[in-house]
């Protein structure tokens, strides 16, 4: 029979790094990260271009136009390309970013000869037919009209709009109108300013075939993409304010309390992080264990940082019925209060960071979670290698630090305090 | 292809390892076969209720996720009409924690009056954030309602109220523990970077001495055959009207489930399907569509749900919808249709063999409905569907007298 009342022994010394993967470059100038897994049956293909939704002449054009990409090339019709894709059981994704675009292409390796060609030709020689694009932007309307129907989507749009101004890239709001107002020109305009494969990287994960570094070489030779990006500076318009919103849902009322951070880069970056952690980043943190645990006044409560490229914000989010909402204020503050006056025991540090070293783990579990680690260091322009630092930079972070982020960071009276409800 | 080996202890506890040594982590599953059907209609939600006081503590432990996060891991669960499910994500070395605290909480947990008012607490705070606060968050209340005549499907594993939430007491959740939280009730699946022989001697150690309490359960009722159109119109705080019809279809285990599967999908996924395609992209008729199967373990339900585009009405989402189905009826799928189907959930299979965490949760699942090679043959099932199947299967299903319709709109439209 086990001891029951003594834990079993742990470690705490994990392997964090990124392993075998490696880096080469094309004749034509485009690096390739290799991630590989030769048990694996999947391939997967990410090309990542350094321009997004801060390169747009219009609101709503990066998205829009990333999305319709693939409603038909010069060569190919988009419903004969979805019908081949979906026939192979491949899935394309992109992603319209605030600082980057990617494109994802996820299949069986032996499909691979058969769709790699038809997913190039798609994503790098668009034509945005303008039926289709009536179509997608009906349908954008559309989810957008449903989204705006949740009290935290409202909540999460004033935030960001006060945080870095309602015309910044980060910041703005997408309306309906925004999309009505586009057409295929304005598309075809920013993917030919800014999507161009001299730019992009790669990154192939699971099972890579011998000959594909070559293929996607051919590829970017004969590409005719000439895109000189525009490198647009971002001017912050911050504006603190403290406000109550009618949202169309009244038994909760969402809660957002934010405020402007930094870039992804930044040298606070990695102690901040785990300042979150601590006051609301995880299910033990202090916000989950007063306000859920001790208080039940909520289902969720949590903190979270989000950077990009060159900027970033910090926000508190939860539900909570009407009657604790003043309550949940007090707490928030009070929990933000005490981290800012008080260092944090060392029993829990040690914890938190603990949890932290086990959460990076998760980030390296396998090929493809290496590759959606590696798309985020690329799409903020920034190294991966730097994750192989982290364990030992969370080591050496001490309780001090975290003291200092929150003094420097979390004043009460700097943060955007957003309430939604009747 | 995932290997795996399984036994079970002389207690009914039931345990499969899978090794797969590429991971720096391991997966500890812990899954009862207890869900919202084993719940009273007078006293639902108490299966939801009973997962969030599975983190109460236990008697030789007072915290359960702390431990378990000054190791490097985290956790979390979920309960529905069948089944509740743990899960444990740790650095392999540390697994030992996690089994731990899972065999502390299966016969040790300590539950005090405070921890019960709490979490009711937080459970209608849920049911607040999930069904009452969100638009169409309570149409799967409308819809088992109007399904279910008899079977204990008829209620939302969050349960049918909130007054139900609070109504159940400390008492109530301790019998409810007593009759289902027994090892012989449970399947335990290790996945990630263990060997097998020492998964096995691991539970061993932490579970082998519990002795079973296991108590006959109560039978569920046969829902009787349905033989006529039902409907509901609901009004609510939603941006747009919403239709929904729902079939009933056989269990999960029934060997007609695969093709239900491959019919849904034919219909309603990715761009390519009948629906998305004509009435999504051509003909603009529906903003959004949804064709999915419950798969539940008992009786289950095929679903199309349509929302319909701008300036078309109820009626007109209604007409188009039969009027594709009443084409299925008469011509079938296609050949092409139909592998291009199967193709796709080939890929899909293979991205989730890669996941140790959809392993562990696969394995489980699948021995709970009696078979856990089904993790390997289940793609030989879906293969030898054929396209006469899925016209017997289209004629069977679609019916006037075995529909179950519910329109949801929006309240300023109420009359």
């Amino acid at each position: 029979m086990p001891n029951r009342s003594k834990a079993p022994s742990f470690t705490t010394s994990f392997d964090i790094s990124l392993g075998e993967i490696s880096q080469t470059k094309l004749s034509t100038g485009q690096t390739i990260w290799h991630i590989p897994a030769d048990d694996s049956e999947i391939t997967r293909i990410d090309v990542i271009f350094p321009s997004g939704r801060r390169n747009e002449t219009r609101k709503g054009q990066s998205r829009l136009c990333i999305k319709t990409v693939t409603e038909g090339s010069k060569n190919m019709s988009g419903d004969n390309f979805n019908e081949k894709m979906d026939f192979h059981g491949a899935v394309c994704q992109s992603s319209a970013g605030m600082d980057y675009t990617s494109f994802s292409l996820i299949a069986m390796k032996q499909h691979l000869p058969a769709l790699l060609p038809i997913w190039l030709e798609m994503i790098l020689n668009p034509v945005f037919p303008a039926k289709n694009i009536g179509q997608k932007k009906n349908l954008a309307a559309e989810q957008l009209k449903r989204e705006l129907a949740k009290n935290s989507v409202v909540a999460y749009r004033e935030l960001t709009a006060h945080i870095f101004g309602k015309d910044h890239p980060y910041g703005y709001n997408t309306e309906p109108k925004h999309y009505q107002a586009l057409n295929s020109e304005h598309l075809l305009d920013f993917y030919n300013a800014n999507i161009s494969i001299a730019q992009a990287s790669f990154i192939i994960s699971g099972n890579i075939p011998k000959k594909l570094d070559d293929s996607l070489e051919k590829f970017c030779k004969k590409s005719e993409s000439q895109a000189s990006i525009s490198k647009p500076i971002l001017k912050n318009n911050y504006s603190i304010i403290d406000r109550e919103i009618e949202g169309l849902q009244d038994n909760q009322y969402t809660l957002r309390f934010g405020r402007r951070l930094f870039e992804f880069d930044h040298d606070d970056s990695r102690h901040f992080q785990l300042l979150n952690l601590v006051l609301g980043g995880y299910f033990g943190s202090r916000l989950i264990k007063n306000l859920r645990e001790e208080k039940g006044f909520c289902y969720h409560i949590d903190s979270t940082v989000d950077t990009m490229k060159d900027d970033g914000y910090f926000s508190i989010s939860a539900d909570i019925n009407p009657e604790n909402v003043q309550a949940t204020q007090s707490e928030i503050i009070k929990e933000i209060n005490i981290l800012r006056s008080e260092l944090i025991p060392e029993e829990e540090f040690r914890i938190v960071k603990n949890y932290l070293k086990g959460q990076l783990l998760t980030f390296i579990d396998g090929p493809f979670a290496k590759a959606s680690l590696l798309r985020n260091y690329l799409v903020k322009g920034s190294n991966p290698l730097y994750f192989n630092s982290l364990s030992k930079d969370i080591e050496e972070t001490t309780r001090e630090d975290i003291l200092n982020m929150a003094i420097k960071y979390l004043d009460p009276e700097q943060l955007n305090k957003i309430v939604v409800g009747k | 292809m995932v290997t795996f080996q399984e036994k079970k202890l002389s207690n009914g506890l039931k345990v499969i390892s899978h090794y797969d040594k590429t991971s720096p982590l391991a997966i500890v599953n812990v899954l009862y076969k207890v869900g919202s059907r084993n719940e009273h209609s007078s006293q639902t939600g108490i299966a939801h209720l009973f997962e969030h006081l599975m983190f109460s503590g236990s008697k030789h432990v007072e915290d359960f996720d702390l431990p378990l996060q000054e190791v490097g891991g985290e956790n979390n669960a979920f309960t529905n009409a069948d089944i509740t499910n743990y899960y444990d994500i740790i650095p392999s070395e540390n697994i030992e924690t996690a089994l731990w605290l899972e065999s502390d909480r299966m016969k040790f947990l300590d539950l005090s009056d405070n921890n019960v008012a709490i979490q009711k607490k937080v459970v209608i705070e849920e049911f607040n954030e999930t069904c009452l606060n969100r638009p169409y968050g309570d149409l799967w209340h409308h819809v088992s309602d109007l399904c279910y005549q008899k079977y204990p499907y008829k209620w939302p594993t969050i349960g049918f109220t909130p007054e139900h939430v609070s109504s159940i007491s400390k008492e109530n959740a301790l019998d409810f523990y007593a009759r289902f939280y027994d090892p012989s009730n449970a399947t335990i699946s290790i996945t990630g970077n263990i060997e097998n022989d020492k998964a096995f001697d691991l539970v061993n150690k932490w579970f082998g001495d519990f002795k079973s309490n296991q108590t006959v359960q109560p039978l569920l009722g046969k829902e009787p055959t349905q033989t006529s159109k039902r409907t509901k119109t609901v009004y609510g705080k939603v941006p747009t009207a919403s239709i929904m019809l729902a079939f009933p279809m056989h269990p999960r285990i029934h060997p007609d489930y695969y093709t239900y599967d491959l019919l849904s999908d034919v219909l309603g996924y990715g761009k390519t399907s009948r629906f998305y395609k004509k009435y999504v992209i051509e003909q603009s008729i529906f903003s959004s569509i949804n064709v999915y199967i419950t798969g539940t373990h008992g009786p289950g339900l095929f679903i199309i749900e349509a929302k319909p585009a701008d300036g078309i009405s109820i009626d007109q989402c209604r007409d188009t919808i039969w009027k594709e189905l009443s084409f299925l009826k008469k011509e079938g799928v296609t050949t092409y249709e139909l592998q291009k189907i199967k193709n796709s959930l080939v890929s899909h299979m293979a991205f989730s063999e890669t996941s140790i965490l959809n392993k562990a949760m696969s394995l489980a699942y699948f021995d709970s409905i009696g078979n856990t090679q089904l993790i390997n043959d289940q793609m030989t099932a879906y293969d030898g569907v054929s396209t006469s199947q899925m016209l017997r299967i289209s004629k069977e299903l679609f019916t006037e007298e075995k529909t179950n319709e519910i329109i949801y709109l929006p309240i300023e439209q109420k009359g």
